[in-house]
């Protein structure tokens, strides 16, 4: 009895799991996109593109390629958008976000935000939309900010502004000093760095190591102390930090700061710098000092795992007080500490340097007029 | 390397391994893994060390067995002569049902797999969280080919940013394993 009822059973999810397969599945029943009735941001239009989704085997592949046209309804310019990204599933995670920074977007201006993103699931299909979209936090052109935050997305968006507002200043100068060729070697001083600065392919694991990698861990690793790089003007002071290392692996790094600033600190962010046997160095991450939750770190140099840990740095990268105001370095502090060729550069940066590459100087010179006005 | 092999084992299979714990066809795959991979030779190399140290750690403490057995056989002809109050019930019976159903739900417990690890992957091609092998969410990388991608890690998200080609803009994704 049990085993015609267990065979009868198999026979219906395998029926099931056929008539899924047989069945072209709509993207769009697949996207579900929701803003607060109070957002300052209003959808336009969605775009699905060239999205589909398709059965392989046993497993739903959903590829989204979606564009949304977003408009700014508030009386402030946009500066930042950061969209949550939920995919639909029983276990926790599988959470994501598309963020939008350097934007300069006038009220009543719209924009687009693009999102592409892969999803594989096993067969059925559940109920409902797979992923859904909505507003995590935009940050307005006086850092005032809307949203849930439940991605912490404030903080990681006024970073960028004052990023960007640092790095605009820097080339602004460089052409009111030495006009147009001036600010044409400093871009083409950026992307050379861009280019050459090395990197390292990394995972981190969350979970706790199974007790036996642990227990080896434990026993074949060191701990290897991070030497601290001090940059001038920073609120806080980093004490010491150290980190776990066995092989090519790292965990999070333990760190101790003191404040010096007297306001209270909400949030620290260290950036940590791996040296790998013949000496090269690279940006592993960025770990905040205070509370954080462990992780095993594996690097690899294309496909390869690092060897070897050589030697760590660390240095103070933001901190954020508990008024929400946010300290970043200076770009003079980078430079005279060597880590500019090592860390990448702020997103505006990045769009500068594109926008030079793609659409020539006086494009440039252009869009950084656009932000003296 | 053909693809079969190219692959790392885990940990515990090579620290198996070193034990010459596994089966012929696992030891077959992981030697013909290690012929082309020297970082898990290495890490072979570290378990046999860490093999032979706790094999020298001494021998266990001097027990007298004989002493042992006699009073286990004392203890159970005890139980034998002491009289019936009962005779329909019997406690040790139970005690033993009790104990097989324990021990039932003690070896199921362990024999259930544990949560699987999220994984983060920061890459040019995008960025991914996975729970073990099961790929939860990857956001794709649209950037055209000489654009640079910066990525990062953190403890608990993994970032990557490129000037999309279409609209012009920044874009960093991000996947979060909490």
């Amino acid at each position: 009895m049990f085993i015609r009822s267990s065979v009868l059973a198999a026979c219906l999810a395998a029926a099931s799991a056929l008539a899924q397969t047989g069945e072209p599945l709509d993207p769009a029943s697949a996207l579900r996109f929701q803003l607060a009735p109070d957002s300052p941001l209003a959808v336009l239009a969605t775009n699905l593109g060239d999205s589909r989704v398709e059965t392989r085997g046993g497993a739903m592949v959903l590829d989204l390629r979606a564009t949304l046209t977003l408009r700014n309804n508030s009386p402030k310019s946009v500066r930042g958008v950061t969209l949550l990204v939920l995919a639909q599933e029983l276990t926790a995670g599988g959470k994501g976000s598309v963020a939008v920074p350097s934007l300069n977007v006038a009220p009543g201006a719209s924009f687009p935000v693009r999102v592409n993103l892969r999803l594989l699931r096993p067969l059925p299909a559940p109920v409902g939309p797979l992923v859904q979209l909505g507003l995590d936090g935009v940050l307005f052109s006086d850092f005032s900010f809307f949203g849930p935050n439940r991605l912490e997305s404030r903080r990681t968006m006024v970073v960028w502004e004052m990023e960007a507002q640092r790095d605009r200043q820097h080339f602004q100068a460089a052409l009111a000093a030495n006009g147009p060729e001036g600010l044409r070697q400093q871009i083409l001083a950026s992307l050379a760095r861009q280019q050459s600065r090395p990197r390292l392919e990394a995972q981190v694991n969350r979970a706790p190591t199974r007790a036996l990698s642990a227990a080896v861990s434990a026993l074949t690793g060191k701990s290897v102390q991070l030497a601290v790089l001090k940059l001038p003007e920073a609120p806080l002071e980093l004490v010491s930090a150290s980190s776990h290392v066995s092989g090519g692996e790292a965990h999070s790094p333990h760190i101790e700061y003191s404040n010096r600033s007297g306001r209270p600190v909400r949030h620290v962010e260290v950036g940590w710098l791996v040296r790998d046997a013949g000496g090269r160095e690279y940006l592993a991450g960025s770990v905040p000092a205070s509370a954080a939750p462990d992780g095993v770190y594996r690097f690899f140099q294309g496909r390869e795992p690092l060897e070897g840990i050589s030697g760590m740095r660390g240095f103070l990268s933001q901190v954020e007080f508990s008024d929400g105001s946010v300290w970043i370095p200076a770009r003079r502090a980078l430079a005279d500490q060597g880590l500019l060729g090592l860390l990448p550069v702020s997103p505006e940066e990045q769009r500068l340097s594109e926008l030079y590459r793609t659409r020539g100087l006086q494009a440039l010179v252009e869009e950084l007029a656009r932000f003296l006005r | 390397m053909s693809a079969l092999f190219r692959r790392h084992p885990s940990e515990a299979d090579l620290a198996l391994f070193a034990g010459g714990e596994l089966g012929p066809v696992a030891r077959w795959r992981i030697e013909s893994h290690l012929h082309g991979c020297a970082a898990c030779r290495d890490l072979v190399g570290e378990f046999f060390e860490l093999r032979s140290q706790v094999m020298d750690l001494g021998e266990l403490p001097p027990m007298d067995w004989q002493a042992l057995s006699g009073r286990i056989h004392r203890a159970v002809e005890a139980g034998r002569e002491r009289p019936r109050a009962l005779p329909m019930w019997r406690p040790a019976w139970s005690a033993a049902l009790a104990m097989l159903a324990l021990a039932a739900a003690g070896i199921y417990v362990w024999q259930q797999p544990a949560a699987p690890a999220a994984v983060l992957d920061a890459s040019a091609g995008g960025v991914e969280v996975r729970f073990g092998d099961q790929q939860a969410l990857t956001l794709v990388n649209a950037a055209q080919p000489e654009t640079q991608v910066q990525w990062q890690l953190t403890a608990d998200t993994a970032s990557a940013r490129y000037v999309d080609p279409q609209t012009g803009q920044i874009t960093v994704n991000n996947v979060y394993s909490q």
